[in-house]
């Protein structure tokens, strides 16, 4: 074992960077016990080697290996020259300091000012409340960017006791100061704070007035709606924090905040920010104008159906449900140019491999939409040319569709008379991709079939239950169950069980 | 046609502050919180200025503007550099790796707008 540590010890200098980073590696998961503290010295050499690679399997390999002499040996590469090694200290700490505390708490007493911002960034990722009366201390660092790490870690630390002295802070002549003081106040999320809120002048930096807007949003507090929606309606540069405010109360009030919103007029000042680049700000602002049924919104939203990230376009989607009529028919029409390869003969699906994960939510939509047109293009989304991971999401929005279809008829509700000369087409397209290749597809198949509740799916799910997966064979099974419990004959009539 | 700025800070209050003072005057705003995630912005969007900290996790601000001098579409878009160092060695480590300015935080945001402004020449 000496020898396999030592030997990768040496490793650690060797020229070629793969070699370096393979013996790091070992290094973090051979459970060292002699050499230990040449081991560690070794993974810390390399946190400053040229190859990202070679620092991050480093990295890796001090976080693994942890404990106080890991921390210990780091503390001086605080004051390394190079800014990497810093850096990656940093972070090391951040992860595992709690090993030596009392050394990282000793940081903040360096005559070093980089030493003393280094260490207020340590104990706030380290959320160490127990340094909540140092750090505070620290909020009257002469070095005002020690100062200001102090106050973004009494943010993390989320410590009340810091309340009245991240006040103070609000009054300091540096406008960074009090805009962390502001951020920090409303990680705290105190009531403390709504006063010095409010009476903060409104000739302040705006800058400031951002920052305290958006961390209002925190305070569960009466007054802090009504706040932010004055502000609003006077100055609308402000809407980007304030979306983001209205966002964090209707998690702290529920959904009462959007009527409030409402009633005051704002809405359209949401829809400007439906271009955002901003994923946050983006994010709030979809909510907004679907909660708000912003019609004036469905076309900017409709440019989002396109956006990179799925879950923008998946809310994006949602908006546009709780919009309603107008929202629905920009989600098909959409639909229909976007997804022209939908066409039996379009072929240009093939050339777009990682398109799918975009189309998936609005796949998903048009089975909780349900509409006539829903269906129809949820059935040519069952085509062999399409993607399988979007049929898969046809075949159980199908589900979806079929099974509110069959609680309507139990209910004797009404539904729309066109959807049930479609019907019969989707039973029957489910039924074809029974036999389909793709496992999950007949898998999906089988549980929409289930969740049917159609007679005519009984045989061809008896046949499946030979299928050479288990998985389809056991979602057979249960659909089987469904049907038995739940088939209805064309008047309505249970005749299952 | 509206000038666009990347802003590369791992503080958030940074990067949304500036972000929004910075959008206030009329610049359209991209953010990221360490080098690596500006590299992927930059490669997707081409910025008219870049305003980067030293100090962060992943890719600091020198490695961040070295590999940003090796693309070609940005050998001469102007680097405003905001870091905490102050030291006449971590300029010179900012001016050889291809900044055109360093400034020491904090720096009044105003300040920070005039500066992007004077190097997009409005």
């Amino acid at each position: 074992m000496e020898n396999h540590v030592y030997a990768l010890i040496q490793q650690t200098k060797e020229p070629h960077p793969d070699v370096r980073r393979k013996s790091a590696i070992v290094l973090g998961t051979s459970h060292i016990t002699s050499f230990q503290e040449e081991a560690i010295q070794a993974l810390i050499a390399l946190l400053g080697d040229d190859v990202i690679a070679v620092r991050e399997a480093a990295e890796e390999a001090l976080l693994t290996i942890r404990g106080q002499a890991v921390v210990k040996a780091l503390l001086p590469c605080l004051q390394d020259q190079s800014t990497t090694v810093v850096n990656y200290t940093v972070e090391i700490l951040s992860q595992v300091g709690h090993a030596g505390i009392n050394q990282i708490l000793a940081l903040l007493e360096s005559k070093d000012h980089d030493v003393r911002k280094f260490g207020c960034d340590i104990l706030g990722n380290l959320q160490y409340k127990e340094s909540v009366y140092d750090l505070i201390e620290l909020l009257n660092d002469p070095h005002i960017n020690v100062a200001i790490a102090a106050g973004e870690a009494l943010g993390k630390l989320g410590s009340p006791e810091a309340v009245p002295h991240l006040i103070k802070a609000l009054q300091h002549t540096d406008t960074w100061m009090k805009c962390i003081a502001a951020e920090a106040l409303g990680k705290i999320g105190d009531k403390q704070a709504v006063d010095p809120f409010i009476a903060m002048s409104d000739y302040e930096d705006p800058i400031v007035l951002y920052t305290v807007i958006k961390a209002m949003g925190n305070l569960d507090d009466e007054r802090t709606l009504p706040y932010i929606l004055s502000v609003l309606r006077s100055n609308p540069i402000f809407v980007s924090s304030a979306s983001q405010a209205i966002e964090n109360l209707v998690v702290l009030k529920g959904d009462p905040v959007y009527e409030e919103v409402k009633q005051a007029g704002v809405g359209a000042y949401f829809i400007r920010l439906l271009t955002s680049e901003n994923l946050d700000v983006l994010r709030s602002a979809i909510h907004l104008v679907g909660k708000l049924q912003l019609k004036d919104a469905v076309h900017p939203l409709g440019h989002l159906l396109e956006h990179k990230q799925a879950h923008i376009v998946e809310e994006a989607i949602t908006a546009f449900v709780q919009i309603g009529e107008p929202g629905l028919e920009e989600i098909h029409s959409v639909f229909e140019q976007k997804f022209a390869f939908l066409q039996p003969d379009a072929l240009e699906y093939v050339e777009e491999p990682s398109a799918p994960f975009t189309k998936i939510p609005i796949i998903r939509v048009l089975g909780h939409i349900g509409s006539h047109r829903s269906i129809s293009l949820l059935i040519k989304a069952l085509d062999e040319k399409v993607a399988d991971e979007i049929r898969v999401e046809a075949a159980a929005a199908l589900g979806k569709i079929l099974h509110n279809a069959l609680v309507a008829l139990e209910r004797k509700a009404e539904q729309p008379d066109d959807l049930e000369p479609l019907i019969p087409s989707a039973i029957t397209h489910l039924i074809a991709v029974l036999s389909d290749s793709c496992e999950s597809l007949r898998m999906a198949a089988a549980e929409a079939l289930g969740d049917s509740g159609m007679r005519e799916a009984f045989e061809p799910l008896i046949a499946l239950l030979h299928d050479q997966s288990i998985d389809v064979r056991e979602a057979s099974s249960i659909a089987l169950t469904k049907i038995r419990n739940m088939s209805y004959d064309e008047n309505g009539k249970n005749c299952g069980g | 046609m509206t000038k666009s700025v990347l802003i590369v800070d791992d503080s958030a209050v940074i990067r949304n502050s500036l972000g929004f003072l910075l959008e206030m005057e009329g610049f359209e705003v991209q953010t990221a919180g360490n080098g690596l995630e500006g590299l992927e912005k930059l490669q997707k969007h081409q910025f008219d200025t870049i305003i980067a900290d030293i100090n962060m996790p992943k890719m600091h601000g020198y490695d961040l503007i070295k590999e940003i001098r090796k693309i070609e579409n940005y050998k001469d878009v102007p680097i405003i550099i905001i870091t905490t160092e102050e030291e006449a060695a971590d300029k010179k480590k900012g001016f050889e790796a291809g900044a055109n300015l360093f400034l020491i935080k904090p720096t009044e945001p105003k300040k920070m707008v005039k500066y992007v402004k004077m190097f997009l020449n409005q």
